[in-house]
């Protein structure tokens, strides 16, 4: 009797072990470590964004301080200098690209210049008429503001294979290594909502994933995601649809997002 | 721990985790849950756990999902005391059937069984016929000899017994 038990009861758990979805739990931890590593390169970020910050305001209030105004009056007019030192001291690391050339090319003055300091590396030979200091709307590589949650088409997400930022990807595109050996182009998604930008680029079989992250200070749970898909990447730039895609997975309305409208070639 | 190195811990362990939250909670879908957590923090604690030998794997392994039940039990704060089966109507001359031969009703009778059982005899019996651990393996991880196993199981057995001849479980 007690043998047939344990028989059964060997009987049933082996069947009730069938049913469970090893798989999907393990899908599901692998998601989440992503997720987390994600997460944790965001907060490593911010805290380099920060300190970055902290000392080109101290570098600039000592530049100031020396008397390097004096000079940079003689060089150019009051507005146009004191539109690169507004930007320089707004957009993080760009003021080391900008400093070389303050009077050519003063950034704009949004959160958005994060991202322009971020892609920089990437368009050498970017054109002169979006970065002159007149225009009045912060545009680059043609690409225009978009309103913040501008429209896309809803879609399911992509699943981040490999991460990188901003600079690995470039590096590794650079160097011929990575995932984008093989492509040609990069995409530079700069401008696409005001106020935001972009964090961090995950790429996997289907296309890459750029990041967004509300820029507002203090304020950092507020992003979303937007994904190219490998098509676009690979057969040109033409203006369509993306995906828009929020961090917690919920799509946005559905629509068309104008941005692509040039390819930013990189190297 | 890389992720590739989790692959095989997972395949290795991830059947007596599983069955180990679902003896504490009794739930699949918050035994998944727990099964997430346990690798999502040996995933955390990779160098820890490198140092680790098999058996102490296995032993933190199941310490973490048994903790993390008791911490989601505690916060949830619904505690289910199932003192009592409902009673089955099953005649006494019931004999049981042959493994092969066990129609649903009776695997259905079974894991009931099973899940109402008191907690040490349950977990007894989950540890070693679902996460397939041997009597000294479980009498490693819950820190008792082999023979309070082997007397927990025959206790267990006979609680089973019982409960599918129609007797009461908790006698």
């Amino acid at each position: 009797m007690a043998d047939t038990l344990e028989r059964m009861l060997k009987t049933v758990a082996d069947e009730a072990d069938k049913k469970v979805d090893y798989a999907a739990v393990r899908e599901a931890i692998l998601q989440k470590a992503a997720k987390e590593k994600q997460k944790k390169r965001s907060m490593i970020r911010y805290g380099a964004m920060a300190a970055a910050a902290v000392i080109l305001v101290g570098t600039g209030s000592m530049f100031l301080a020396s008397g390097g105004m004096k000079s940079a009056d003689l060089a150019a007019p009051e507005s146009a200098e004191m539109r690169y030192t507004e930007s320089s001291l707004s957009s993080g690391s760009t003021a080391e690209s900008c400093a070389e050339a303050p009077e050519a090319a003063p950034m704009p003055e949004s959160d958005t210049a994060q991202d322009v300091q971020e892609c920089a590396p990437m368009e050498p030979e970017a054109p002169a008429a979006s970065m002159a200091p007149e225009a009045e709307e912060p545009e680059m590589n043609g690409a225009p503001l978009m309103p913040d949650g501008a429209a896309g088409v809803s879609g399911t997400e992509a699943e981040p294979l490999l991460f990188y930022s901003v600079d690995d990807l470039v590096d590794a595109w650079k160097t011929g290594t990575g995932p984008l050996a093989d492509m040609d182009t990069l995409l530079a998604p700069l401008n696409w909502a005001e106020g935001y930008r972009l964090m961090e680029i995950a790429v996997d079989g289907q296309g890459i994933s750029y990041r967004c992250n509300k820029a507002a200070a203090e304020v950092y749970n507020d992003e979303y995601t937007v994904f190219i898909p490998d098509f676009f990447l690979r057969e040109g730039a033409e203006p369509g649809e993306v995906q828009v895609i929020k961090e917690d997975g919920c799509t946005l309305d559905a629509g068309t997002l104008l941005w692509l409208q040039e390819t930013v070639p990189l190297g | 721990m890389a992720i590739r190195d989790l692959e095989s811990v997972y395949a290795a362990y991830s059947r007596m985790v599983y069955w180990a939250a679902y003896g504490v909670l009794k739930n699949e879908a918050d035994a998944m849950d727990v099964c997430q957590n346990v690798f999502l923090r040996a995933m955390k604690h990779e160098k820890k756990l490198e140092t680790m030998d098999d058996s102490q794997l296995k032993s933190w392994l199941y310490r973490v999902a048994v903790n993390l039940c008791l911490d989601g039990k505690r916060k949830a704060k619904h505690e289910l005391l199932q003192d009592e089966l409902p009673e089955t109507a099953v005649s006494s001359s019931y004999e049981l059937p042959e493994a092969a031969a066990v129609d649903a009703e009776t695997k259905r009778l079974l894991m009931e069984a099973v899940e109402a059982l008191p907690d040490i005899y349950r977990e007894t019996v989950m540890l070693h016929f679902f996460s397939e651990l041997k009597y000294d393996e479980i009498a490693a991880l819950k820190g008792v000899s082999e023979g309070t196993v082997k007397s927990r199981m025959s206790r267990a057995k006979e609680r089973l017994l019982a409960h599918l001849k129609g007797g009461e479980l908790h006698g």
